[in-house]
C-alpha cells in the first residue's frame, strides 16, 4: 500500500491577538498529497496559505486537527518529521556573506554528517540550480531570481519525502518562473511530493496534479484543476475561484 | 558535527566588517572614559582640600610645641578633634565622629624638631573599605601638609635654624593604610590607585563583553528573522538547542575576541596614567598581599564563573528580544534595556561602593543581575564572599530561569506568532 506523502485533517489554527480579536486563519481545512504528487495551495493574500504550510512545517502548532508527513505525526514527533521535509520560506533569502556553495556545504551538513552524503547532495542541487561558477559569488550578488533557485536546490537536494514551498515563483520574471515550474515537474515525475502555494492561479495550472481553493481560512474546493474548471464550466482557475467564493458551487 | 557547522556558520556571521568597527567605536569610548575618570580623580581629590578644617589628631608628644600647633591650627580656623590610644583605637574613634583619617603626633616629636635636621614623621591613618571611587580618595594628605605649614611658620617666627630645607618642610607623612584588621606602612593613594586598577579591569571586559556579545545576537538572529533563515534552520533536522547554543557560544567567542584586542588598548592607555605609582612605590606588591587585595586563583576562578553567568544572562535576554523583534531595526532598540541594565550598575559602581548605599537604592541596584558582576571582584578582594556568593546564585537562579524561557521561545510557536514593535506602531496587513 502506498502512503501518503501528506495528511491533513481538519486543521485550524486561530491567532491570538489582543487588539484584533482572535482571527481564524485556517478553518477545518482537510486534504491530502499522493506520493509523486504536486499539491497547489491558491488563494488571495490574507487567505491561510502561508499558516497552513507553517503548521505542516513544524512552525506552527495547530489550534485543532491533525498533520500527518509521510505516515508521520506532526504534533507528536516534529523531530522525526523535519527529517524527511524540507521548507522554502516565502521571500526567503540566504547568508549573504556566505557564497552559493557555502550555503548549500552548509545546510547539507545540517542534514546529514556523513561526508559522501553531503557532497551528494551539493552536487545534486548545483545540477538543478545551474548557476555554474557564479556559485563561486557570495549571494550578496545574486539577484532575486538567482536566490530563488539557489534556495529552491537546496530545498530538494535532499531528496525529502514532502518539500514544502510557499510561493516558489513569487517575484520572478516569466523566464525564471517557467525554469522553477519545470525543475518542480521534473522532480516530481521522478516521484518527490510538493507542497505548493501560489495566489497566481493561471501559473499554477501547468505545475500541480492537484489544486486547493483557500480563502478566509475556509478550503472551498479540491480537485485537478481540468475538473474543477469543468465542474464549474469555467475557462480558467481564475474564474472557477470567482465562482467558488461567490457561492455559487459547493464542493 | 551538525553543531560544530553551525558555530562555525555563526562565527562568520558576527565577525563582520561592522563589528570590527564596532570595536574601534568601544575603544575611543573608553579613552574618553578614562580621561573623564582622571577628571573625576583630580576634582575628588580638589574637594577633599578645600573641604579640609576639619582633623582628628591624637597629640602623643604632648609637649609645648605640638599644643602651640595645635592652638595656632584652631586660630585659623580648624576644627580639631583630641583622640588618644592605640593607632586602632585612634583610627575607629575618628571613623566613628565622621573623620576619613586620623593624625598621630608621635612621641619626641618636639626633641625632633629642636634638633632640626630629618624632617619629623607624624603618622598618618588611613582605611581602604570598598573598591568605589570615592571611598578611595582621601584628602588626608593635605591635613599633614597644614600642620607642616603652621609649624614651618612657627619655626621661621623663631628664628635661629640654618636649613632652610628643614624649616620650609619639618614634617612628612608616615602613612599607615588599613584594610578591615590588617595594615601596612603604605600610602593610601598609592594602594587606591592599584586597587582601581584591578577592580575597574575586571568590570570593563565584563562590559565590553557583554555589550558586544548582546549587540551581535540580537542583530544576527533579527536578520535570521527577517531574512527567514532562521524557519529554515528551525525546520531543519538540528535540535533547537544547538541552534540557540552556537549561537550564544559564537557571541561569547567573538565578543572574548574583542575584549582581548580592547585589553591591549585599554593597558596601553592606563600604561601611562599608573606607571608613576607604580615605580615610586617598591614593596606595592608585597603591601597588597599583607592586606589580602590581591586575587588568589582561586578568586579568579569565582569571578570568571561570575563573568560567565552574567554573559550567559546577556545572551539568553538579547536573543529573546532579537527573536520577537519584527526587524532588525527596531531589534537594535531593543537591545537598549539591556544596554542600560549594564550601563546603570556599571557606572554607579565606578564611582560608589554599592554595600554602603542606603535601604531602596541598594536592593534595586542589587536587583539587576549584572550589578553582581560589577561588585564581584571587590568583593572577592575585600573578602565580602557572603555578599558575593549571594550574587552568584542569584545569578544563576536568573540565568536558569531565562534559558529555560528562552528555549521554551523556541519551542513554542510564539516566534511566528508573538511580535513586538518596538517603538513603531503595528502597521495593518494590507497589501
Ligand atoms: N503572526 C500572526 N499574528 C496574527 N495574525 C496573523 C499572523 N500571521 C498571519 N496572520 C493572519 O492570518 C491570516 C492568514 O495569513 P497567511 O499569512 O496564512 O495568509 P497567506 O494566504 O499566506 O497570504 P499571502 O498570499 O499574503 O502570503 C491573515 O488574516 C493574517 O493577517
Ligand atoms: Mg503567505
Amino acid at each position: 500500500m502506498q502512503e501518503k506523502a501528506l495528511v491533513i485533517e481538519d486543521l485550524c489554527k486561530t491567532y491570538r491577538s489582543s487588539k484584533n480579536g482572535d482571527v481564524k486563519a485556517v478553518d477545518h481545512v482537510s486534504f491530502d498529497i499522493d506520493k509523486g504528487e504536486v499539491f497547489a495551495l491558491i488563494g488571495p493574500n490574507g487567505a491561510g496559505k502561508t499558516t497552513t504550510i507553517r503548521m505542516v512545517a513544524t512552525l506552527l502548532k495547530p489550534t485543532s486537527g491533525n498533520i500527518l508527513v509521510d505516515g508521520i505525526p506532526v504534533a507528536e514527533k516534529a523531530e522525526k518529521v523535519r527529517e524527511v521535509i524540507t521548507y522554502l520560506p516565502d521571500e526567503a533569502g540566504a547568508y549573504k556573506s556566505m557564497t552559493g556553495i557555502g550555503y548549500l556545504q552548509f545546510m547539507a551538513s545540517l542534514f546529514t554528517a556523513d561526508k559522501e552524503k553531503a557532497k551528494e547532495y551539493v552536487d545534486a542541487a548545483c545540477s538543478i540550480n545551474k548557476l555554474g561558477d557564479r556559485l563561486k559569488d557570495k549571494i550578496g550578488s545574486y539577484s532575486r531570481g538567482m536566490i530563488r533557485k539557489l534556495l529552491l536546490s537546496r530545498a530538494v537536494m535532499t531528496r525529502p519525502a514532502l518539500a514544502i514551498l510557499d510561493e516558489p515563483t513569487s517575484g520572478l520574471d516569466i523566464i525564471n518562473a517557467l525554469d522553477i515550474r519545470r525543475m518542480i515537474r521534473s522532480l516530481a515525475k521522478e516521484g518527490m511530493s510538493f507542497l505548493v502555494s501560489s495566489h497566481n492561479m493561471l501559473e499554477i495550472e501547468y505545475v500541480s496534479d492537484k489544486v486547493g481553493i483557500i480563502n478566509k481560512g475556509k478550503l472551498l474546493a479540491v480537485g485537478k484543476a481540468q475538473e474543477l474548471k469543468q465542474r464549474c464550466g469555467a475557462e480558467n482557475l481564475e474564474e472557477v475561484f470567482e465562482k467558488v467564493v461567490s457561492g455559487d458551487e459547493v464542493f | 558535527m551538525k553543531f560544530f557547522s553551525l558555530f562555525k556558520k555563526e562565527v562568520r556571521e558576527m565577525l563582520t566588517f561592522q563589528t570590527i568597527l564596532s570595536l574601534v567605536f568601544g575603544v575611543l569610548l573608553f579613552i574618553v572614559l578614562g580621561s573623564v575618570m582622571k577628571g573625576v580623580q583630580e576634582d575628588a581629590s580638589n574637594q577633599m582640600l578645600e573641604g579640609m578644617g576639619k582633623l582628628a589628631i591624637s597629640d602623643q608628644d604632648q609637649s609645648a610645641l605640638s599644643q602651640q600647633v595645635l592652638q595656632q591650627m584652631r586660630d585659623q580656623g580648624y576644627q580639631i578633634e583630641l583622640l588618644e590610644g592605640s593607632d586602632d583605637e585612634i583610627l575607629r574613634a575618628a571613623q566613628e565622629k565622621g573623620y576619613q583619617s586620623a593624625l598621630v603626633i608621635p612621641e619626641g616629636f618636639e626633641q625632633g624638631i629642636e634638633k632640626g635636621g630629618e624632617p619629623q614623621k607624624i603618622r598618618l591613618l588611613n582605611e581602604i573599605k570598598g573598591g568605589g571611587m570615592t571611598s578611595l580618595m582621601s584628602g588626608a594628605e593635605g591635613s599633614v601638609e597644614a600642620i607642616n605649614d603652621t609649624l614651618s611658620a612657627i619655626l621661621i617666627e623663631e628664628g635661629g635654624y640654618e636649613d632652610a630645607a628643614f624649616v620650609r618642610n619639618p614634617v612628612v607623612a608616615d602613612e599607615f593604610t588599613y584594610v578591615g584588621d590588617k595594615s601596612v606602612n603604605v600610602s593610601a593613594s598609592v594602594l587606591s590607585g592599584l586597587i582601581m586598577m584591578q577592580g575597574i579591569f575586571i568590570p570593563i571586559i565584563v562590559f565590553i563583553l557583554v555589550m558586544f556579545a548582546s549587540q551581535m545576537t540580537v542583530s544576527a538572529i533579527a536578520n535570521e528573522k527577517a531574512d527567514k533563515t532562521l524557519e529554515t534552520l528551525l525546520c531543519a533536522p538540528v535540535s533547537r538547542f544547538s541552534v540557540l547554543g552556537a549561537k550564544m557560544l559564537a557571541a561569547a567567542l567573538v565578543a572574548l575576541l574583542q575584549a582581548v584586542v580592547f585589553m591591549f588598548g585599554f593597558r596601553f592607555y592606563m600604561g601611562g596614567m599608573t606607571a608613576g605609582a607604580m615605580e615610586g612605590a617598591s614593596g606595592i606588591g608585597t603591601a597588597l598581599n599583607t592586606l589580602g587585595l590581591t586575587l588568589g586563583p582561586a578568586d579568579y576562578l569565582l569571578v570568571g564563573l561570575q563573568m560567565f553567568l552574567t554573559i550567559m544572562i546577556a545572551l539568553c535576554l538579547s536573543t529573546m528580544l532579537g527573536a520577537m523583534a519584527n526587524d532588525v531595526k527596531s531589534a537594535q532598540t531593543a537591545v537598549m534595556p539591556i544596554m542600560l541594565l549594564i550601563m546603570v550598575p556599571y557606572f554607579f559602581t565606578l564611582f560608589l561602593d554599592v554595600n554602603t548605599l542606603s535601604g531602596v537604592g541598594k536592593y534595586l541596584l542589587y536587583a539587576i543581575p549584572f550589578t553582581h558582576t560589577f561588585t564581584a571582584a571587590n568583593n572577592v578582594m575585600f573578602g565580602n564572599y557572603t555578599v558575593f556568593l549571594g550574587g552568584l546564585a542569584y545569578q544563576a537562579v536568573f540565568f536558569a530561569v531565562l534559558m529555560f524561557l528562552t528555549v521554551k521561545l523556541f519551542n513554542s510557536d510564539k516566534l511566528f506568532t508573538m511580535q513586538l514593535n518596538f517603538g513603531k506602531k503595528k502597521k495593518v496587513a494590507a497589501e
